[in-house]
This record gives C-alpha cells, structure tokens and sequence, in this order.
C-alpha cells in the first residue's frame, strides 16, 4: 500500500533528501536558457494571496511564491522543502524539523523558525486559517527551540503528519495583513503587480534557495473570462502556457502544443446527494444512483477521455483506493430500478444544480439527466452562479448537484475536509452524518498501525458507498497546454503550477 | 452656455442618488454573498459568520447604504470586498482601457458609416447606394460574439496578422496599441456603423429635399459643397445624438467582446463583482458609468448648439 511506503521513507528521516530540491526537471541546467517573459493563460483570477486558503482558483500562484515545508513527488513521497529533514516520533505525536540554511523571504529577511511557528498560530486562528484551519487542528503546539529547527506536538497520535507539512506554505509574517491583495513567500518568483480580473505579474526572486533556478525573469498570469478566448491566445502565441485546458480542445491542439496531463485524481468529480430530504432520504434511493450513472459516458462525452472512471473518491495514489469498487458498481439499471422501488420512489421530478464556472459540471449534467430519466426520475437542470451556488450548496438547499472533491490521494481522512464529507457542520447532514462514516474517519484518524488503517479505509469506503449521499463519477485530470519552446513545467500532486525550472527556448 | 451646462449637472444629482439606491437594492436582491465569494464551498458556519461581520455584511441594509453614502460624499468609493483594493484605485485602472476602446470604435464606425451613409443618401440607386443598405441590414444583424469570434478565427489564428486577446495603451506604444485594438474595435464598430450610416441617409435625403438646399444648388454651388457644407452640417444632429448614446453604452462596458478578446475594460470587472457580490465595486462601477452618461449627454446637448447656430441655451 502507498501509505505504509511513505511511512517507512519517512523513518528513515528524510531518505528523500537525495531526490534534490527540484521537480521533474527536464534538462541539464546548463543547456537551459535564462531571462524572458512567461505568459500563463487561467481561466480564474485567485482572490486572494494567502496560500493557507487553498481554493482551487488560487493553485496555479501558491507554488511559485511561496514553498511549503515538505514536497511530494508524484507517487506522494515526501521530498524536502523549506524543511530539509524531518523526524516523526515512534508514537507518531510530534515531528522536528530542520530547516533548510539560507532561505531569504522576498524582502530579504531570512527565515527563521519563528517564522514557521507564526505560520502555524496563522493557520490556527478562526479568521486567518482558511483550509488550513481544520489541517492544524490536531496541533498541540509549535515551539522553534532554536533557528534553525521546528517541533511540532499533536494533541493525538496523527497520521497525517507528512500531508500536513506538504500543505503547509509559509508566508513572511510581516506580509500576513496584506494577503488579500498582495504576498510574500521564499518562492521563485515575487509579488509586482495585480490588477484583478486582469492579469497578475511577478519577477524572479534573486534570492531564491534553489538556485540557478528560476530561468524566466517574469511571469505574467493573464485571467480568460472566455475559455475559448484563452486557447486562442495559446494558439496565437499570445501565452506560452494556459493551465486548465478544457477537454473538448485537447485532441485538436495535440500536435501544436506539448500537453501535460496533471495527476490523475487531485480532484474527483462527483454528485453530492441532498441525503436527509425526500426523494433521497431512503439510502436505497442514493444507492441506486450509484447503478444509474454512465460513468463512461461522462469520460467519453464531456471528459474527452481526459479522465477515468470513478466509484470512490480515492485516487490511485491514495492508500484507500479500490479497483473493484468500478466492477461492483457498474451501470446496471435494472438494479438502479429495483432499489429505487425498495424506497418506495415511484418516479418524479428532480433538481439539479449546477455550477458554470466550470464548464463540465453542466455537461455532466446534462448526462446524469439522460441517465435518471432511464429510471423514471425526470431531472430537471438549473443553473446559478457562483454565490448563489456556494450559498445553496452549504445551506443544503439542493437535491442533487454536480461538484467535485479535493484531496482525495492524499492521507484518506483527508477527503472529510471537503464541506460534503464533513463529520460535522456537514452540508446536508449537519451533525447526524452517518455514524458508519464518522467512525470509520476516526478510527482512521487515530492510527499510525497499517494492518488498522487498512482495516479502517475498507470501513470508509464501505460506509461511503453504503449511504450514498456522494456519488463519485470520475477522476479529474488537469491538462496544461504548453507551446513548444515551454521547457521544464512541472505540476505537484494537488495539480499545482510549478514554474521555478520553466525556460523559454526559443 | 455655462449656466445651462452647471443647471444640468446638479440636476444630474437626484439622477445619481436614484441611480445608486435602485443598484444597491437589485444588487441586494439578488441571492449570494460575498463572504462566500471569497471563502469558497468548503467554508465552515463559523468561519463564514466571522467573514461576514468583520465585513459589515451583518449590519442592516439601510445601515451599509448609508455607511457607503457617507463615504463617497467625501470622495471615497471604498475597497473592494474581495480584494481590498481600493475602488477608485480600480476605477482608474480600468477606465482608461475602456476609454480607448470606445474610441477606437466609434472612429471606426464613423469611418464606415459616413461614406456608406453619404453615398446611400446621394445617390440611393447606384450600386455604392445597394450595397450600403446590403451593409447594413448585415452588420445590424449579425450578432457582436458571432462576429468577434470570426474575426479571432480569420486574422488571428488563420492569417495570424492581429493579436487575438490583450491590451497595449496608447499612450505607452501607439504602434502595438493599434494591433491589439482593431479587432474588438471592428467588432463593437460594426454594428453601430450601421445604425450610424441608416441615420445619416436618412437625415441626410431629408435635408437634402429642403429649400435651403435648393437654394444652394440654384446659387450655382458644387454639389460637393451642397451635400457636405450645407445637407450634411444639419443632418449631424441626430447622428451626434446615436454617437453619444453609444459612447455612453461603451463606456458601460462591452462584456461580450471584452471577454471574446480578453479585454480588461470596465465591463468585465462589472461582470465579475456582481457575480461575486462584490458591492463596493458594483456602486463604484455603476456610480462612474452614470456620470459619464450624464456628461456626455450634456456635450451631446451643447453640440447641438454648435452644429447649428440657432439652437441657443439660456
């Protein structure tokens, strides 16, 4: 299993220290070329700089100005990050970290330990902690004993330690009021300009520890309201980069362009059930809408085949993956039809919301309706805006919807950070989620033995395809679409934008 | 002439104040919050109550329209509830842009519309006349994204000569400004060119069935200084009363062809804060385009006067 081999790395106190402080360069940093403008096409501005607010549309900045304590290659082995090495204790309740010598904020000012140690109280505090809020909330205490080192105390054995520190960015503390329109991290590149819903512009951090890196002298992100207008820029040359190339371009632009399929799973689409209120209050009702979706259909029709098929919301390189779950739980519309009579649902209307900020979730729509109405349920798609969603979304004032999940490859407990899978303050189940789940979650949570946690992902993803109330539909795979002379891009785990070794060759 | 135009602006004031309580409360209307904006899905009860009061969004709605007037009677819009920046720092980022934009086409439907407008009126059956009228029946109907995504196709991806998306300002390098700018500048052109050309035929074969021009013609004058010294000079004041209107529609923001050719203009950043909530700058935005609505129908008005000389105010 993948977790017990990044346990026993991490044992070994930062075996990955030989990896180097790079991700997938791509050549000999002598026969790279130095200076030039990169130009990065995205669909969405971030509307913030602080990387503790992990929002999908502030990716694409988080890894080039700032650095997190820890790195994960792509089989989610910890590499070193501002932290060059770390030790977890025996009973897996503290860390220490060394931290790398000779690492400069953008301000010039060297880090230090105490700065990690704001980060954390940062991070722990209700208005300023963002995602990073319910990641801390194990933490017992920070204490920076001397410069150079970091011990964290969790308040119960975690797990999660490893998936903690590669979340965890530092950000210069004294840039910590100023994160809502501008930022300062150790990252290679530094803050200029921003001008919101236009295009944001940072320069090459001078300073920067992973030195000769970065090549390029600036970026410039230039924010596309119109996905169409962004992969014509591509084409025109207008951007040597866009990220989030949508599905339905990627065959067409093959063979102009080097695209870079992201980590397959950093997201999982998925239709969140409205559980507690009829018609869906019935698990059976749920569960036969685990039989009723066309998964292929989703991947072939509105994916392009920029995905894969999806039961569970764990990932390949997730500990709690299970390949058989898409055998048990192919299309099979006559046991959809079955269970959906045991619940005594004889047909009707449904809503379903959607969001447009991303063009699939719709598209996907549109598929489930067809599939739905195979079964009798008449499925009727509505969609609203942003706001209006995320309001509906947590005020639970939905019948079905289609979304996507978050870190779902990473440590499985993990997936209970998205507000769908909460254990409490849940969307749709406030604080009566399934108990199969939440135990499941805890037990999980509180073991660091690989025999239990394996028994304890097998109780979760029972608990979660028993009760049905999230159905997972399909992998997410980030396309990133790169003119050829683009050299050395590179991508974390989480889908994140990794400039610091891109040159422009040409 | 300046009293005129002073009367006019403080009757513009009851305009303004209108204008600001009926967007405050349609903005208000409208489902969402901004605090969700800005925390998005996976915010918790807490973390949202929190975001909310720290801002201001817990207090009642007559207590924020208020704190707002408040504001912006001594000069400040605000800050953004998103971003923090400064209302009218965005303001004056965007405002230029758009500017230049609607500049650029309404000299490129003026350039369009008034020879295809003179020709159809003067000589209405000749085949410059025909196809005048074809023009515009065609740009009147063909819808601005259609258009906008045909001229990305054509120039920028097939012909690769104009840029397909961004902006260059004029004033920092008016050689690359022009590139970047024909293509949304034909785009939104277009179609008023149209509208422009229909009137200026239309006022035009009007004034050119008056005495005052038969007159002319008896006097001996050349039909060129018949048609463009005396017709045209009076048929100008229904084509400078669309010429206004369209400045000020431009100056609103072009949301569609900011969007097809990525244009950072003041439409955009409108689009984006009422999907977001972002009120500040959706009254900021909104307070700007009516003053400028206000000021151009006024130097509509007072080109009247100029065009021709027996309009007076006083």
């Amino acid at each position: 299993m993948a977790h017990v081999t990044r346990r026993s790395v991490l044992a070994g106190l930062g075996a990955g220290l030989a990896a180097g402080p790079g991700l997938l360069r791509a050549r000999r940093a002598a026969a790279k070329k130095r200076g030039g403008t990169l130009t990065v096409g995205m669909p969405n501005d971030w509307n913030t700089f602080d990387p503790h607010n992990l929002a999908f549309a502030n990716f694409t900045l988080q890894q080039n100005m700032y650095d997190t304590l820890l790195r994960y290659d792509q089989t989610l082995k910890p590499l070193p990050g501002l932290a060059e090495r770390w030790a977890i204790a025996a009973d897996g309740q503290s860390v220490t970290l060394t931290l790398r010598k000779g690492v400069k904020f953008h301000s010039g000012k060297d880090l230090t330990a105490a700065d990690v140690v704001k980060n954390f109280e940062k991070a722990a505090d209700k208005d300023r902690g963002h995602n990073m809020l319910p990641a801390v909330a194990n933490v017992a205490g920070v204490t920076a004993p001397d410069p150079g080192t970091v011990v964290i105390q969790f308040k119960k054995v975690s797990p999660e330690i490893t998936d903690l520190l590669q979340a965890m960015a530092i950000i210069e503390p004294s840039a910590m009021d100023s994160l809502k329109n501008r930022g300062s991290g150790t990252g290679p590149f530094k803050f200029v300009e921003w001008v919101p819903g236009d295009h944001t512009t940072l320069e090459r951090n001078p300073n920067y520890w992973g030195a000769p890196a970065p090549w390029v002298d600036r970026v410039v992100f230039k924010v596309f309201s119109d996905s169409d207008a962004m992969v014509a820029a591509l084409q025109s040359g207008i951007c040597d980069l866009v990220v989030s190339l949508p599905p339905k371009d990627v065959s067409r632009l093959s063979r102009e362009f080097n695209l870079v399929r992201g980590h397959p799973g950093a997201l999982t689409y998925e239709l969140p059930v409205n559980g507690p209120q009829p018609p869906f209050d019935k698990k059976e009702a749920r569960q036969a809408l685990l039989y009723a979706m066309d998964r292929n259909s989703v991947v072939e029709n509105v994916l392009f085949g920029v995905s894969q098929p999806a039961v569970l919301p764990f990932s390949r390189a997730s500990a709690a993956y299970d390949p058989s779950a898409l055998q048990r739980y192919a299309l099979d519309l006559k046991k959809a039809k079955e269970l959906l009579d045991r619940a005594g649902v004889k047909g009707g209307k449904v809503e379903l919301v959607a969001l447009p900020q991303f063009p699939e979730l719709p598209a996907i729509g549109q598929i489930i309706k067809a599939d739905l109405a195979k079964i009798g349920l008449e499925v009727e798609l509505t969609i609203v805006d942003s706001t209006l969603y995320y309001k509906r979304l947590l005020g639970g004032d939905f019948q079905i919807t289609t979304s996507f999940s978050g870190n779902t490859q990473k440590y499985p407990t993990r997936v209970s950070l998205n507000s769908i899978y909460r254990t409490a303050n849940n969307p749709v189940w406030g604080n009566n989620v399934p108990k199969a789940y939440v135990d499941a979650i805890a037990e999980a949570s509180g073991t660091i033995d690989p025999a239990r946690q394996k028994a304890a992902f097998a109780k979760l993803n029972a608990a979660i395809l028993d009760e049905a109330w999230v159905v997972s539909i399909a992998y997410r795979q980030s396309v990133f679409g790169l003119a050829k002379h683009v050299d050395g891009f590179a991508y974390t785990v989480d889908d994140m934008s990794v400039l610091e070794n891109v040159s422009l060759e040409k | 002439m300046a009293q005129y135009a002073l009367l006019r602006l403080v009757h513009a004031l009851p305009v303004l104040f209108l204008t600001s309580v009926a967007v405050w409360l349609l903005v208000y209307l409208i489902p969402g919050d901004p605090a969700l904006a800005l925390l998005g899905p996976d915010v918790t009860p807490e973390q949202l109550a929190r975001a909310r009061t720290r801002m201001g969004l817990d207090q009642p709605l007559p207590v924020q329209y208020a704190l707002w007037v408040g504001r912006v009677v001594k000069g400040d819009l605000g800050v953004s509830y998103l971003n923090g920046l400064p209302v009218r720092t965005m303001l004056v980022q965007r405002i230029p842009v758009t500017l230049q934009l609607t500049v650029a086409s309404l000299v490129v439907a003026l350039l369009l519309a008034a020879p295809l407008g003179i020709f159809a009126a003067v000589r209405p059956r000749s085949w410059i006349g025909r196809l005048a009228s074809g023009y515009n029946a065609l740009a009147m109907a063909v819808p601005t994204f259609w258009l906008g995504i045909l001229l990305v196709l054509l120039f920028g991806l097939y012909l690769r000569w104009l840029p397909t998306s961004g902006f260059v300002p004029v004033w920092e390098d008016p050689g690359r400004a022009w590139r970047f700018m024909l293509l949304p500048a034909v785009t939104l052109g277009a179609y008023v060119s149209a509208v422009l050309a229909r009137f200026t035929r239309s006022a035009l074969l009007e004034s050119l069935g008056q005495d005052y021009v038969r007159t002319a013609r008896a006097k001996g004058l050349d039909e060129r200084a018949v048609v463009g010294v005396h017709a045209l000079k009076n048929a100008l004041i229904p084509v400078v009363t669309v010429l206004g209107l369209q400045f000020g529609a431009f100056m609103g923001g072009a949301v569609i062809t900011e969007a097809i050719f990525d244009y950072p203009g003041l439409g955009r950043m409108l689009l984006q804060a009422i999907l977001t909530r972002d009120y500040t700058v959706v009254q900021g935005t909104i307070l700007f385009v009516v003053c400028a609505f206000v000021v151009i129908n006024l130097l509509t008005d007072l080109a009247y006067a100029f065009l021709d000389p027996r309009i007076r105010y006083s």
